[in-house]
């Protein structure tokens, strides 16, 4: 007997995201082994292996990655606040959209590395300038999602709203807000990523813990596995983000039709 | 009118006189009058682009009027501005409340919302969300969502314009039922003339932003769409639209009115 057809569509579903990744470490392997890949310029994976081992063992891995989450989560709790907040503002209100909007883009269009210098002239090299150069990355992504879903809301239901007279909170309560939704958790999704990616800047700022300074660390001594475990690390860190910002989505807009979620489980 | 299944009467009644609405250049609405009794199902008919959604939309406050006066008042309580409500093409649902949540809007009780969905048909499906149901099912919760308050007026703007053959068939027999059981005043916006046929006492046929027929339909209710009446009615009231069509070459030209029931009652026997 086979199996049913649902059964083995399941399977194939789970394990065909698997195929690329398997593969490409397989290759990577014997090519090590074949010694085609010199292990000065790319460490076999069993090497980058090892060297995660010895750290997770040492604690030194999760201590880094520890330093490194608190940073990334509460730069994008202070960033993504924010960024909410100022879109609500500007996608409600016309005219707080003339002040807020343009000097926003402005910023948006400034690299954080160009900041670094005056960040450390102003907060020094603590904790404060890392978070604020976390806080500040996400804020866009955030804002500029926030503002469109306000922006985007369905005229006919606008419409809705007023025949069956709904005003005030109720209407921002059961139309508005939920409307944008969606769009907010784009741009928190992004922002989540986000988060993440600009550690390598943030933590470049008088670090002497997170990822961000085990890379530069690594870089700087031509420990090549270590390094190539930093941007191992960060390829599953970005994937458990998207994996969080996906059940944040189904756990919040449960009304949403399968079609309409973001990618595919 | 033979209503013996009718069991309320007390919607609003309804004065319109001297409207004029214009877009830019196009007049879409030009010096309407009309009168609607309390608690009469009038059906307005006519081409695309005649003026008729702008007349509902302006009846349920949607837009403004340029000139003219519009007057909705219930016979019954005069002080009180009476509610007013509004069936779209679409059902125009919350994707993001259940189909309960959906008739509640506005804070209507549950219990009220759950009584209205009963009636709808779709007492159990309380609790899905709209993106689940039917087209024909969402046009109901939109039945529900709008008769929970007992509005004294209630505006279809071609209700049941998407639905299949079928579904709108059911659709209609649920209008004319409700209607029966509620009382209210109706006005449905229409371009298919069995349904005029089906649900209406009286046809207004609108034509270059004015009403240029009125058709009194005096038959039985409820109304089945394979009585003889009925397929009688329909061929008469479809004959006074096109002709209606051929004299708007004369703006002179009076506004007429049919009564269908004579006609008929004529050729039955």
């Amino acid at each position: 007997m086979t199996a049913p057809p649902t059964q083995a569509r399941a399977l194939l579903r789970h394990v065909l995201p698997w195929v690329a990744p398997v593969l490409l470490v397989l290759a990577w392997e014997l090519l090590s082994r074949a010694e085609l890949l010199s292990a000065s310029l790319l460490p076999a994976p069993s090497r980058v292996c090892a060297a995660a081992l010895a750290s997770s063992r040492s604690g030194a891995l999760w201590m880094h990655l520890g330093v490194s989450a608190l940073r990334a989560y509460a730069g994008l709790v202070i960033g993504a606040s924010l960024g909410l907040v100022l879109g609500l503002l500007s996608g409600l209100s016309r005219r707080m959209q003339l002040v807020l909007d343009g000097p926003l883009q402005m910023l948006r269009a400034i690299p954080a590395l160009a900041v670094v210098p005056l960040i450390i002239v102003w907060f020094g090299l603590g904790e404060t300038a890392k978070l604020s150069i976390v806080s500040v990355t996400v804020l866009f992504p955030v804002y500029l999602n926030t503002f469109y879903g306000v922006r985007s809301v369905d005229p006919q239901l606008i419409e809705m709203a007023r025949v069956y007279k709904l005003r005030g909170a109720a209407f921002y309560r059961e139309i508005v807000l939920p409307a944008a939704l969606p769009s907010i958790l784009v741009g928190l999704r992004f922002a989540l990523g986000l988060s993440w990616l600009v550690l390598i800047v943030a933590e470049t700022i008088g670090a002497e813990r997170g990822l961000g300074y085990v890379a530069m660390t690594a870089r700087e001594f031509m420990q090549m596995d270590v390094l190539v475990l930093t941007i191992v690390l960060w390829a599953l860190l970005g994937k458990l983000s998207d994996y969080m910002a996906r059940r944040v989505e189904r756990w919040l807009l449960p009304w949403q039709p399968p079609s309409q979620r973001l990618g595919v489980e | 009118m033979s209503s013996e299944a009718r069991t309320v009467r007390g919607g609003a009644h309804i004065r319109v006189a001297g409207l004029h609405k214009q877009y830019g250049e196009r007049r879409v609405l030009d010096d309407v009058q009309l009168e609607l009794g309390a608690g009469e199902f009038v059906v307005l008919v006519g081409r695309s682009g005649t003026g008729k959604s702008t007349l509902l939309r302006i009846l349920c406050g949607l837009e403004e009027p340029d000139a003219g006066v519009v007057s909705i008042r219930d016979p019954e309580a005069p002080h009180v501005s009476p509610e007013v409500r509004m069936v779209f093409q679409e059902p125009r649902l919350l994707p993001w409340r259940t189909v309960l949540r959906n008739v509640r809007i506005g804070g209507a009780p549950e219990e009220r919302a759950r009584e209205l969905l009963t009636r709808v048909g779709l007492a159990d499906r309380a609790h899905d969300y709209p993106h689940v149901l039917s087209g024909g099912q969402r046009q109901r919760v939109a039945l529900a969502r709008a008769l929970v308050h007992e509005p004294k007026l209630m505006l279809f703007d071609e209700p049941f314009g998407a639905l299949d053959a079928l579904t709108r068939m059911e659709a209609q027999q649920l209008v004319e039922s409700l209607w029966l059981r509620h009382g209210f005043s109706a006005l449905l916006v229409t371009h298919d003339v069995e349904e005029a046929v089906l649900l209406a006492d009286r046809v207004w046929v609108i034509e270059g932003g004015r009403i240029a027929q009125r058709v009194t339909l005096d038959l039985p209710r409820p109304r089945s769409r394979s009585h003889a009446r009925i397929v009688e009615a329909r061929e008469i009231l479809l004959a006074a639209i096109l002709g209606g069509a051929s004299e708007s070459a004369s703006p002179a030209e009076p506004v007429s009115d049919v009564p269908v029931q004579g006609l008929l009652s004529g050729s039955i026997s």
